[in-house]
């Protein structure tokens, strides 16, 4: 029986070793990227003609600091944000990154990324980004990212059943305003509605504007949410009205039609006479639509706020633990202020913050590009109060949103029901520090 | 009067039979109208991958109005590396994970089911639990322990697990399987002289197979769909597998190609057709005889 036992244990001993051995050998190789001197690891989420693009820009930074390398990384927007989330809970994130408006209170605050105080103005030059540069990126004392680009919020319209009607759209000022258009235009030049449902989307930025206008923050200083029950049921009511007035594109028809990005848009298709959404989009969308489109600016209450303007930045940062802060700071102010970086990389990520880039790229760009950043910078000469910093539960507060708005959209819950709900919700998921 | 009744038994017997051809055809075409339901995701994928970018979301119907190869010839090139080198990537790590799991968990579930060693129990309980662990749980630890021997961007946390037995699903599997081996044949090769590497070698991996089958078929699936693993540790885009490369195609904030994505989505789904087509009768065999029904 002993002898049995032994070499039984000894099977068991043998299997053991070999499963290891056979692991081990089974590829050989390991990589090492933690040499001091190597090439930077440089992260950005998009897709592979962005990365192209991004690619190009950077060998031209090699050529112009002699042999300064750095490898790119990229993959969509959610996918992105997944490896990121591993990556610092490894401590190995990127050396230079972009980071989400979003996602930056949260990495910010865990001290994982590279506070720029010792390089600005001397590597990262930031004269030209404009007044909301620095505050973009400030968490306590330390400056943890710099916007490269800016979005706006807009009103995208659909030219021909704009002209079918004789609707201008630069005329569409208020809420009001965009109402009675959206009323008018249902059903012109073969649409089916006069408006887009913005309040399926994943993000909430004309939330955030309707706040704003309303002397109100999506979040306060101290993280909690800064928004009242009124001004967000005032924001549902105002949709539902088209919603009932057969205006407003029906949920389902909508949270199809976002699924399939800019190309399946509604506006793009040629279904919604109107759309509220990035401003950026302008140019994605007349890329991929023959219907001539037109942009004006988010509207506003009569009553607003003058300093509710906003831009969401895309911003960069690097790793608090890259071991080349130098050569990570030349890069992004490469990225940041370089005028033939920006020629590779146009307005692929949004409008340039440079006000120098700018103004080098005008000449250079088509129609729907030069619409998109004449109407930006148009705007950004408005007053804008700082756009506050997204505490860690931001992510959650957009998914609270989403919900509310379909209880509301699918007629599962009142206004003031979903409100209610939302504002207990949100209270949990923001907790004032 | 018996041929009568002869014959009204027969046009009786005629009837039946019509009858139950008739609820057979019945069954037949709810079964494929139900069956083209579950499909249309399927055919409207490999329909759009036929159509220009701007018709796929456009024009109502599965039917192309142009049919183009476009798609397939761009995505092919699209991302800077031939869609090639992906297939190559995403068949080399399936195939070193197929061969790791047969070989480890077989062995790990014959120590299980036929040896007694001390806390077998336990460490067989050990073994239960970590199926219940989903990946997203052990995803950050994991990369914290590849990440200090340096093995990220390289293949090895994707394949070097597959040779420590770590999918306990189909050491599980295969224990059940052995368990229901008589162990007269263990007893017989004994005598034989068989130790227990003889008895694994020369009498359970033989009638193992449908079970090996079975895990080779679903550990080339699982492989070859796994986005999540290649995602985090594959940052090269020349080490991209088919699904991280597929995610290369899209961009949620700006414009996709979704043509030329379906394209390569339908290529992708070729290897899995293949798999299936050939190993079908093994697979059937190996579900019905371990079990996972």
């Amino acid at each position: 029986m002993s002898h049995k036992r032994i070499r039984r244990r000894t099977f068991i001993g043998i299997a053991g070793a070999a499963g290891l051995a056979a692991g081990v050998t089974a590829c050989g190789g390991g990589g090492s990227n933690a040499e001091p001197d190597g090439p930077l690891k440089v992260a950005l989420w998009g897709d592979a003609t962005r990365a192209a693009m991004y690619r190009k820009a950077i060998a031209l930074f090699t050529k112009a600091h002699q042999g300064d390398t750095a490898n790119l990384q990229f993959a969509d927007l959610d996918a992105y944000l997944e490896r990121l989330a591993t990556e610092s809970a490894a401590g190995d994130l990127p050396d230079v990154l972009w980071m989400r408006d979003t996602h930056i209170g949260r990495y910010g605050k865990a001290k994982v990324l590279l506070d720029y105080g010792p390089y600005l103005d001397k590597t990262i030059h930031t004269a030209d980004l404009g007044k909301q540069a620095i505050p973009n990126g400030k968490i306590g004392d330390g400056v943890y990212a710099l916007p490269t680009h800016y979005v706006g919020q807009c009103v995208i319209g659909n030219k021909p059943a704009l002209e079918d009607k004789g609707v201008k759209l630069a005329d569409i000022k208020t809420w009001d305003d965009l109402a009675a258009a959206a009323k008018e235009l249902g059903g012109s030049a073969g649409t089916s509605y006069g408006l887009s449902d913005p309040t399926m989307a994943s993000s909430h930025r004309d939330l955030e504007g309707w706040v704003r206008q309303h002397g109100e923050e999506l979040f306060t200083p101290g993280g909690g949410p800064g928004f009242t029950a009124d001004t967000v049921i005032a924001y549902y009511r105002w949709f539902d009205q088209l919603r009932k007035a057969k205006v407003l594109a029906p949920a389902d028809v909508q949270v199809q039609a976002n699924g399939a990005g800019s190309a399946g848009d509604l506006l793009a298709v040629g279904k919604s006479a109107l759309q509220i959404q990035s401003s950026n989009q302008l140019t994605q969308e007349q890329a991929v639509t023959k219907i001539p489109l037109v942009m004006t600016s988010l509207p506003a209450a009569a009553d607003a706020s003058k300093d509710w303007w906003f831009f969401p930045p895309i911003l960069i940062s690097a790793s608090a633990k890259t071991k080349n802060p130098e050569t990570a700071a030349k890069l992004i102010d490469f990225f940041l202020n370089d005028i033939n970086a920006a020629k590779i990389t146009r307005l692929n990520q949004g409008a340039p913050s440079s006000s120098k880039i700018l103004d080098a790229l005008l000449p250079t760009l088509d129609k729907s590009e030069k619409a998109f950043v004449t109407q930006i910078r148009r705007e950004q000469k408005n007053p804008s109060r700082p756009l506050p910093i997204r505490p860690e539960g931001a992510s959650q507060l957009d998914k609270l949103i989403g919900q509310a708005s379909q209880q509301i959209a699918y007629g599962k819950a009142s206004i003031p029901k979903a409100v209610e709900q939302l504002m207990a919700a949100a209270k949990k998921a923001l907790p004032e520090q | 009067m018996t041929a009568i009744n002869a014959e009204v038994a027969a046009r009786r017997h005629g009837s039946l039979i019509r009858r139950r051809r008739i609820s057979r055809t019945w069954g037949h075409v709810i079964i494929v109208a139900f069956g083209l339901i579950m499909l249309y995701p399927l055919l409207w994928m490999v329909a759009s991958s036929f159509k220009p970018n701007n018709e796929i979301f456009t024009s109502p119907g599965l039917w192309p109005h142009t049919w183009s190869l476009r798609n397939y010839l761009d995505g092919w090139n699209q991302l800077g590396i031939p869609f090639s080198t992906f297939f190559i990537n995403s068949f080399l790590i399936a195939a070193i994970s197929v061969v790791g799991n047969i070989f480890s968990c077989s062995l790990a579930a014959y120590t299980f089911a036929r040896l007694r060693f001390r806390l077998r129990g336990l460490f067989f309980a050990m073994m239960i639990a970590t199926i219940m662990l989903p990946f997203q749980v052990v995803m950050v630890p994991q990369y914290i322990l590849f990440h200090a021997i340096n093995w990220t961007n390289t293949y090895l946390p994707l394949v070097v697990p597959k040779f420590l037995a770590v999918d306990a699903f189909f050491v599980f599997l295969m224990v059940q399987f052995i368990r229901g081996l008589p162990r007269e044949l263990d007893d017989a090769a004994m005598v034989d002289g068989c130790g227990p590497i003889g008895v694994f070698w020369r009498v359970i991996l033989p009638l193992l197979r449908p079970a090996l089958a079975v895990t080779a078929v679903f550990t080339f699936i699982w492989t070859w769909n796994d986005f999540l693993g290649p995602l985090i540790y594959l940052t090269d885009a020349s080490k991209y597998t088919v699904p991280v490369a597929l995610n290369a195609f899209i961009n949620s904030t700006g414009v996709t190609a979704w043509g030329p994505m379906f394209a390569m989505s339908v290529l992708s789904l070729l290897p899995l057709f293949v798999v299936f087509l050939f190993a079908q009768r093994q697979l059937i065999q190996g579900i019905a005889t371990t079990g996972i029904k």
